[in-house]
């Protein structure tokens, strides 16, 4: 089967490469530039897995986090923080928001690849 | 109405009271005690309201018309200087544990035991006829009241109720030796009394207007003509006379004096005396006119003006308000009684008979129980006394006559009481010879033209004068004619009284001791805490000599938790053996004035001391020495009070640093955040490019444009970091030279031409002014301008229009720009000129430029000493304006820490 992953970010040129990345594995992409839209599409097509920037406008990455873990239906989904929010007490609030992973930017897609395919397997 | 059953009810009534000054008592062992409230306290100053008040205002009305208003008028005068003087009053008596007025004269003049013998002779003389009166008032309230004769018992009621207040005196007071302790039982039992016999008279009253009469007008309006005449006359000299007398014993006499000095807890209850009680004098007063008016319609020439409160409503038939206003009259009577016996014999006993018996015998010979033995056999005396004058004397007179020579009586402590507050060098001999002399005058004046009119004296005295001597006549000294025998006799005693005090103190002069208490007096020092040292004394004392006469007068148990809170105040254990600290002396016989008064404590401590006469010149060193080290004490807590102020400035501007500090950090940690959103680009394109080597070329070319965009975006950020910070750090200075703003503004619009046609903006320039010349830096006023216009350019909708203009306003240029864009919404108006201007709320919106376009170009205007500011609409658009001065003054230096 097909993965269904959601990449859920501001910057342009950072949804550029991350959909580079995940079409080259094959799967199918959607993309979000704020929380709002992320929701939307989280209920509408109930991905496999989030990439998720914190700092957005309207609705922020840690309310979509939380919103995903308290609704039923999508709440098994894995979560991948993205955030420019590099410091401890940053990162631990992504864990204890119930992130499956946290990850600083600048990131190595190697990685960050890696560590996708282990949370989708 | 049956004898019986009148004095049955009276009986009755005192049992009330007796069950009030109980639970009173029980609460104030409880700790709730009423003494606290200053209602109680107020009310129970109403005792100044005696019989005299309740029945013979009525009688003062009818034979001398509005003058029986001067008794209430004076202590309504005297209200505002009650904080004045009361209050001080107050203070030194309860520093210096004082308990009468005879203890309050005579420390200052040194403890004198002359001036405390003295002030309590002349007390009971002008006072046990004050108290007969009452006596006589309750006899002929009975009589009236209870007319069918019940025999032997009839007519002596009097006494009946001399012996039930004697019981009533003496269960509730006079339980410890210890004077200052408070009567909370007794004060609350004075209360009630003062409300009932309020209650009553305004009862009474308003029936008499309302119901015998038609309201006030109506009862006016029917005076007798004769009556008229005398309401509408006032004796002017006879006024001021009243007026003062009333002032000084509202103050001054003895049952006063306790009420209002002994028996306060809290001089602030002074402020809530100053409104009640002259609005209880003005109750008690409403309806004494009216009554006065009906009782002469109706019962003129059948009864004694003086009853018609009472035979008023018998007359018509009302028993049960007559009963009502019998009782009101009885608890006017019985407070004045109850109150005044205890102060003289307070007085009786601690300035009269203790310190003559330490004088003349051992000191040994008192101790607690018989001080206790000797306060009761005064109370006893007291009353009898009175009971005599009353027998034998009073009736002859009208209450108010014999009330008003006790006022009169009284009126002679006022000049020495002044006096010792007021005037420092007054001496003892003066206070001494002011008291005879106003006494001897008094007594001559006032109460033998009384003698003379029972026949003890030979009438051709009043006419001739005595033995023939014209000058001498006792109503008219020296030849004076006046009327009112009280006014003569007021005037001369009070000329004499102070005559006699101004020449004795210029021939003597005051002893160490003396000035020492004068000072003290007149307020030089805080009364409050230390005056232990303030009070000079110098001797020798051997210590169980102290203890043993502690104990004698105050108990073991007493005298031991003395010792102890002394010891703890001064923080060392007081010495079990040898000599005995000044201080702790000082304070011993504080303690012993509280319980026998300040002579004897004088006179006890004398005893068991040699004590060192101390020159006037050592104590006045000794106080200055004290002053000293309050005046050095007052300049070390004026220097930590400025070095308070200093610490708290430091604090702030500490707290401006820190939250500098936290500001920078904050500045350190966004800009590093942004750096990283670029360099995240960078490094994922850069890695996928390394890693796809399959990649088209297409694909290939988008990437790298987006890496060297993204670079530049980088380089951007940095240089307006260094930017900003050289801009805030005042590294940088403006080159100005004089422009012309026109220029600077087609510069730019010039250099954004190309960006402005492709989305098809139109620009609209407005120059409402031809002067444009200014003096600025043109690099960086082009630095704010292309600023401004790409803020513009970006948040115009395509095919929209920008605004460009300028226009004068006084010495300003006023610079606009403005698009029809989407707007700002209120919050970010408020921080749009802040670095990242959502720095503070991180996880929030993203801005598309760096975030710090908008905070450097309010720091270029501010330092050309210039304004900016915007004003948006959602949906409408925005317009920011900056101003510049024409003229600039030199070079604006813009701190860092003015922007704060």
């Amino acid at each position: 089967m097909t993965y269904k992953v959601l990449i859920v970010d501001d910057e342009p040129n950072i949804l550029l490469s991350l959909e580079f990345l995940m079409k080259k594995k094959g799967f199918d992409i959607f993309v979000a530039r704020d929380g709002r839209e992320a929701m939307e599409i989280v209920k509408k097509n109930i991905p496999d897995l989030i990439i998720l920037d914190i700092m957005m406008p309207e609705v922020d990455g840690y309310e979509v986090c939380q919103r995903i873990r308290s609704d039923g239906e999508v709440s098994h989904m894995k979560i991948v923080f993205l955030s420019a929010k590099v410091m401890k007490d940053d990162v631990k609030k992504g864990y204890e928001m119930g992130a499956d992973l946290y990850i600083t930017k600048p990131f190595s897609t190697r990685k960050l690849m890696k560590q996708v395919d282990e949370l989708l397997n | 109405m049956n004898y019986w059953v009148v004095l049955s009810i009276s009986a009755c009534y005192l049992g009330i009271l007796s069950f009030v000054a109980y639970y009173a008592d029980k609460r104030a062992k409880a700790g709730k005690t009423w003494l606290n409230n200053p209602y109680v306290y107020g009310l129970s100053l109403a005792v100044y309201c005696t019989a005299w008040t309740y029945y013979g205002s009525v009688g003062k009305a009818v034979t001398d018309g509005l003058s029986f208003l001067t008794i209430y008028l004076g202590p309504v005068i005297s209200m505002p200087l009650w904080w004045l003087l009361m209050r001080r009053i107050i203070r030194i008596s309860n520093a210096l544990r004082l308990t009468t007025l005879a203890d309050f004269i005579a420390t200052r003049f040194g403890k004198s035991l002359t001036l405390s013998v003295l002030v309590t002779l002349l007390s009971v003389l002008g006072v046990v006829p004050y108290i007969s009166i009452q006596l006589k008032a309750i006899n002929s309230s009975l009589s009236v009241i209870a007319h069918e004769n019940s025999g032997y018992l009839m007519n002596n009621s009097a006494f009946l109720v001399t012996f039930l207040l004697a019981g009533f005196i003496l269960i509730f007071t006079f339980r410890t030796v210890d004077s200052t302790q408070k009567h909370h039982g007794l004060v609350a039992a004075i209360a009630l009394e003062s409300l009932v016999k309020l209650v009553a008279f305004l009862l009474v009253g308003s029936f008499i207007t309302f119901f015998l009469y038609d309201g006030f007008v109506d009862i006016f309006q029917k005076v007798k003509p004769e009556q008229l005449l005398k309401y509408e006359s006032i004796d002017g000299s006879g006024w001021t006379v009243m007026l003062f007398l009333s002032m000084s014993a509202v103050l001054f006499l003895p049952r006063q004096f306790h009420v209002i000095v002994s028996e306060n807890t809290n001089p602030n209850h002074l402020k809530t005396v100053m409104w009640l009680f002259p609005a209880y004098l003005l109750a008690i007063n409403l309806f004494v006119i009216p009554v006065a008016i009906g009782g002469e319609n109706v019962l003129s020439g059948m009864v004694d003006p003086d009853m018609y409160l009472l035979a008023l409503p018998l007359h018509v038939g009302e028993t049960t308000l007559a009963l009502m206003t019998y009782l009101g009259g009885f608890s006017a009577a019985t407070g004045m009684i109850i109150v005044s016996t205890i102060a003289l014999s307070m007085m009786v006993s601690n300035n009269l008979v203790i310190p003559l018996i330490i004088k003349n015998y051992d000191s040994n010979k008192i101790n607690q129980e018989k001080a206790l033995i000797i306060r009761r056999v005064s109370v006893m005396v007291i009353l009898m006394l009175s009971f005599l004058y009353f027998k034998f004397v009073a009736d002859r007179f009208s209450l108010v006559y014999i009330g008003l020579i006790s006022f009169a009586a009284v009126a002679q402590f006022t000049p020495t009481v002044m006096a010792a507050l007021f005037w420092k060098d007054v001496t003892k001999r003066g206070a001494i010879w002011s008291l005879l002399a106003g006494f001897t005058v008094w007594f001559y004046t006032l109460v033998i033209p009384s003698c003379i009119e029972v026949g003890l004296l030979p009438e051709s005295w009043l006419t001739e004068g005595p033995l023939g001597m014209v000058w001498l006549k006792p109503e008219a000294l020296l030849g004076m004619q006046v009327a009112d025998p009280i006014v003569h006799g007021t005037f001369w005693a009070l000329f004499f009284n102070m005559l006699f005090m101004v020449i004795g103190t210029l021939i003597t002069s005051q002893t160490g001791k003396e000035r020492n208490m004068a000072d003290f007096y007149s307020g030089s020092y805080q009364y409050a805490s230390d005056f232990d040292d303030q009070l000079v004394w110098r001797g020798h004392m051997i210590h169980q000599d102290l203890i043993r006469v502690l104990q004698n007068i105050l108990g073991n148990e007493k005298t031991k938790y003395e010792v102890g809170s002394f010891s703890k105040k001064f923080g060392r254990p007081i010495e079990q053996e040898g000599e005995v600290s000044p201080q702790f002396v000082s304070h011993a016989e504080r303690l012993l004035t509280g319980a026998i008064g300040a002579s004897s404590a004088r006179l006890l401590i004398a005893s068991i001391s040699k004590e060192e006469e101390i020159e006037l010149s050592e104590v006045l060193a000794i106080l200055k020495e004290n002053q000293e080290i309050t005046r050095l004490n007052h300049q070390l807590s004026a220097k930590s009070l400025e070095l308070r102020k200093q610490t708290k400035a430091l604090e702030q501007a500490n707290a401006r640093l820190m939250n500098l500090d936290e500001e920078k950090d904050e500045f350190i940690s966004t800009v590093t955040h942004e750096m990283r959103t670029p360099l995240t680009s960078i490094r994922s394109i850069s890695e996928i490019l390394f890693d796809n080597p399959d990649l088209t070329m297409d694909e290939r070319e988008h990437f790298l444009g987006t890496v060297v965009k993204e670079t530049e975006r980088m380089t951007r950020l940095i240089n307006q970091v260094l930017d900003l910070e050289k801009l805030e750090s005042g590294k940088t200075t403006l080159r100005l030279e004089e422009m012309s703003l026109s220029e600077v503004i087609e510069t730019c619009s010039y250099n954004f031409k190309g960006l402005m046609n492709e989305r098809q903006i139109r620009l609209k320039k407005v120059l409402l002014t031809k002067d444009l010349e200014i003096m600025a830096d043109r690099d960086r006023l082009a630095q704010v301008m292309t600023n401004l216009f790409s803020n513009a350019v970006k948040y115009s909708p395509v095919g929209g229009e920008l605004e460009v203009g300028v226009k004068s306003i006084a010495d300003e240029l006023v610079i606009w720009v403005k698009d029809y864009g989407k707007g700002i919404d209120q919050d970010s108006i408020q921080r749009i000129f802040d670095k990242f201007y959502q720095g503070r709320d991180q996880t929030r919106k993203k801005t598309k430029g760096t975030g710090l376009g908008l905070s450097i170009t309010k720091r270029i205007i501010h330092m050309h000493g210039g304004e900016i500011w915007v004003d948006s609409k959602v949906g409408l658009g925005t317009t920011f304006y900056f101003s510049l001065p024409v003229k600039p003054v030199h070079q604006v230096q813009v701190s860092e820490i003015d922007d704060i």
